[in-house]
């Protein structure tokens, strides 16, 4: 066996097979030449090995972490925050956010079937996204990979109201509005010294089953 | 996408480490190595098709950082500054590197190498990649591991003997 650089650094590897390994180490214990280029080897893995351990046990950033959060994290989030939670029929949920807003309704107008259909807008989209990382502490960077800027989505008005602060508002039904696991059904927005707020969203885990 | 999010989780120090090792400081390590992620959740591809995904995570990062570095210059690294970066968030661990001159040095002299020895001797000597492992990640042949890792040790080797290092 010809033992040149090029092997040595594959013996220090360990990627000698068995023979080769049997070979390596009788030539190299008659040589203190290659005895002394092995050790200087193992020498500079171990400093570069010792000084990188370190890092290894450092927490991992919120940025990352956030990026990897298990999906189902984001409702038990919300059940955490013990926010009115109103069951309604099957497994839908309505979260209110009438905290922010005393919310009694006042329902002057109701629109029925065969509503006219709109696109959302992205600022809109952006503005419902936003409430939902308000409650669940997300972080920015789940907006982008949730897609929803891609998609096109639509909505009809349900009905129309004024509350009891005499503001302008708007019962919104989306159409396929998805953002991570959940399925945003509907969204009350209110207009408020002319800036729309949202005070109450609805939304189901999972997509909506086909009756 | 929930099974490789679970995998990304497991190998994330792992994979930290060899961003940090590609880049040479804490911050643009975590920068590299968030923008890997979201291009691999963003790829949405059927995992069961890939054969050695822990590989695979390690190409992603090592091309990332590859596009990376010929849309830009790269900083040079200030060992100074990665101290300073570590007072603020890690106290115990800036001491334990303080009182390691003698590694921080290891680690200057591995981020002046090139980024084709360096990312080589990285995968072999941090990661432990087997050679057939870094062939697949780094997309070169057997031969051009050893030939690269050979000289990576033998450059390291002529720097650690310049600064006295060896001595210590």
């Amino acid at each position: 066996m010809k033992i040149d650089d090029l092997k040595i650094n594959s013996y220090v590897d360990g990627e000698l097979n068995e023979q080769e390994l049997k070979d390596f180490e009788a030539i190299m214990n008659d040589d203190p030449e290659i005895r002394q280029k092995v050790e200087d080897l193992r020498k500079i893995n171990h400093d570069a090995k010792e000084f990188y351990a370190d890092v290894i046990n450092d927490d991992i950033p919120v940025s990352i972490r956030d990026l990897l959060v298990e999906e189902e994290s984001i409702l038990k989030k919300i059940f955490k925050l013990k926010i009115g939670i109103i069951p309604t029929i099957g497994s839908i949920l309505a979260a209110s956010l009438g905290s922010v807003l005393t919310f009694n309704t006042m329902q002057v107008a109701s629109i029925e079937d065969n509503r006219p259909e709109f696109m959302l807008e992205d600022q809109s989209k952006n503005l419902i996204v936003q409430e939902i990382q308000k409650i669940t502490g997300e972080s920015d960077n789940l907006i982008i990979l949730s897609g929803i800027f891609e998609k096109q989505i639509t909505y009809s008005v349900k009905s129309k109201f004024t509350n009891n602060s005499n503001e302008n508002c708007l019962n919104l039904e989306f159409d396929n509005l998805n953002y991570q696991d959940l399925t945003i059904t509907e969204a009350v927005i209110c207009d408020q010294d002319g800036l729309e707020k949202i005070v109450k969203l609805s939304f189901i885990k999972g997509p909506i089953q086909d009756i | 996408m929930g099974l490789i999010k679970k995998k990304l989780l497991e190998m994330m120090p792992k994979l930290r480490r060899y961003s940090y090792g590609l880049t040479g400081s804490v911050d643009k390590g975590d920068e590299l190595l968030q923008d890997s992620i979201v291009k691999i959740l963003s790829m949405n591809k059927d995992i069961k098709h890939i054969d050695n995904l822990n590989a695979y995570f390690y190409k992603i990062i090592s091309n990332d950082w590859k596009d990376k570095i010929k849309k830009r210059k790269v900083e040079t690294y200030d060992i100074e500054e990665f101290s300073n970066t570590l007072s603020a968030n890690d106290l115990d661990l800036n001491e334990k590197i303080d009182s390691k001159r003698k590694n921080k040095k290891i680690h200057e002299l591995i981020n002046e190498l090139s980024e084709n020895l360096k990312s080589t001797f990285l995968l072999a000597t941090i990661e432990e990649k087997s050679y057939k492992e870094i062939s697949e990640i780094l997309d070169i042949p057997l031969g051009t591991v050893m030939s690269r890792l050979n000289e990576a040790r033998k450059k390291l080797k002529i720097s650690i003997s310049k600064d006295g290092l060896n001595e210590n």
